[in-house]
């Protein structure tokens, strides 16, 4: 049985604590939106600092088959804030509102072939940053995703996520567990 | 305000008109039959859905025509390094890695869509000779 595990580092986690205080300004994208999808790197920008997460490939021999599971990467923001903003790449819901909190989005998988387990994954999937009147999220698009899905709330509770699931069907050979779990790191 | 998606409202384009993906799938689906869930070739050796396997006695040409097929209209996007090959990304959002080396040593292809005729899976191309 293989155990997997793609964490933030200390360093990303400790650039996303620092959000918290701050006033909300935008998330966005140098790249590409195609409805609330954005490319890599997805910039999360506050009045005093900016978080740009990226995805690595990552290609791995799992459950007797190589599977592509990325990991997130956070990268120097640069000039990517400036283009995002030009190139009107960004959504601005909340702007001025003062970050609450902060959340890791921590999926998790468990494969069973044949009644045994084969692999079991844990994966840092994003953030939900709670602003005063809402939430964001900011959510790689699934284990094997190589953008981000960002979707708003006026609650936690209210919040939709990625189905991630949905790209794990089970069949009567495989089957598999999925949680997803939210870790305050503020 | 009820969760809802940032953005949603914007159109991609398309109307009555086939996405670039659903071309695609027109295209390859005469030669390789989509299964009713929306995946190519066969469940490989893990059972797992969406690990697919297609062999041929030239899997490196039937991978080159499911790449080409499968990016017709996409852009490739210089944003994401693979390990092997180029990503490229559709105006529907379905993005489609062509690996012409992946980590198993076989041609293979990941694709991630939303597209209701296609599911995201990642397809190994092998030799019929291949175990």
């Amino acid at each position: 049985m293989n155990e997997l595990a793609y964490f933030m580092t200390p360093s990303t986690l400790n650039h996303l604590a620092q959000l918290v205080g701050t006033r909300w300004e935008c998330v966005g994208t140098p790249g590409t939106v195609i409805k609330n999808l954005i490319t890599c790197p997805a910039l999360i920008v506050t009045s005093e600092i900016t978080v740009a997460l990226t995805i690595q490939d990552n290609e791995v021999l799992v459950g007797g088959e190589h599977r592509t599971l990325t990991r997130i990467d956070e990268i120097e923001p640069g000039g990517n804030v400036e283009t995002a903003k030009k190139e009107g790449s960004v959504f601005f819901h909340g702007k001025g509102e003062r970050v609450t909190s902060v959340s890791v989005i921590r999926e998790e998988l468990r494969e069973f072939a044949g009644g045994e387990e084969t692999f079991h994954l844990l994966s840092d999937s994003g953030v939900v940053i709670a602003l005063e009147s809402m939430v964001v999220a900011v959510q790689r698009r699934g284990f094997d995703g190589f953008d981000f899905v960002v979707n708003r709330a006026s609650s936690p509770a209210e919040l939709e996520y990625y189905p991630t699931d949905r790209d794990w069907p089970m069949n009567l050979r495989v089957t598999y567990e999925y949680a997803r779990h939210l870790i305050s790191i503020d | 305000m009820k969760g809802e998606t940032v953005g949603g409202g914007r159109s991609t384009g398309g109307g009555a008109t086939k996405s670039t993906v659903d071309r695609a799938v027109d295209a390859l689906s005469s030669d390789f039959p989509l299964s009713r869930e929306g995946y190519f070739g066969a469940v490989g050796k893990s059972g797992s859905e969406n690990i697919r396997e297609i062999t041929a006695d030239n899997p490196q040409a039937v991978f080159e025509e499911f790449g080409r097929q499968l990016t017709q209209g996409a852009k490739a996007d210089p944003g994401v390094k693979l390990t092997s090959g180029t990503s490229y990304l559709h105006p529907d959002g379905t993005r489609v890695n062509v690996r012409p080396t992946s980590d198993s040593g076989s041609p293979a292809i990941d694709i991630k869509t939303t597209n209701p005729g296609l599911s995201s899976q990642k397809i190994h191309f092998e030799g019929n000779n291949n175990e």
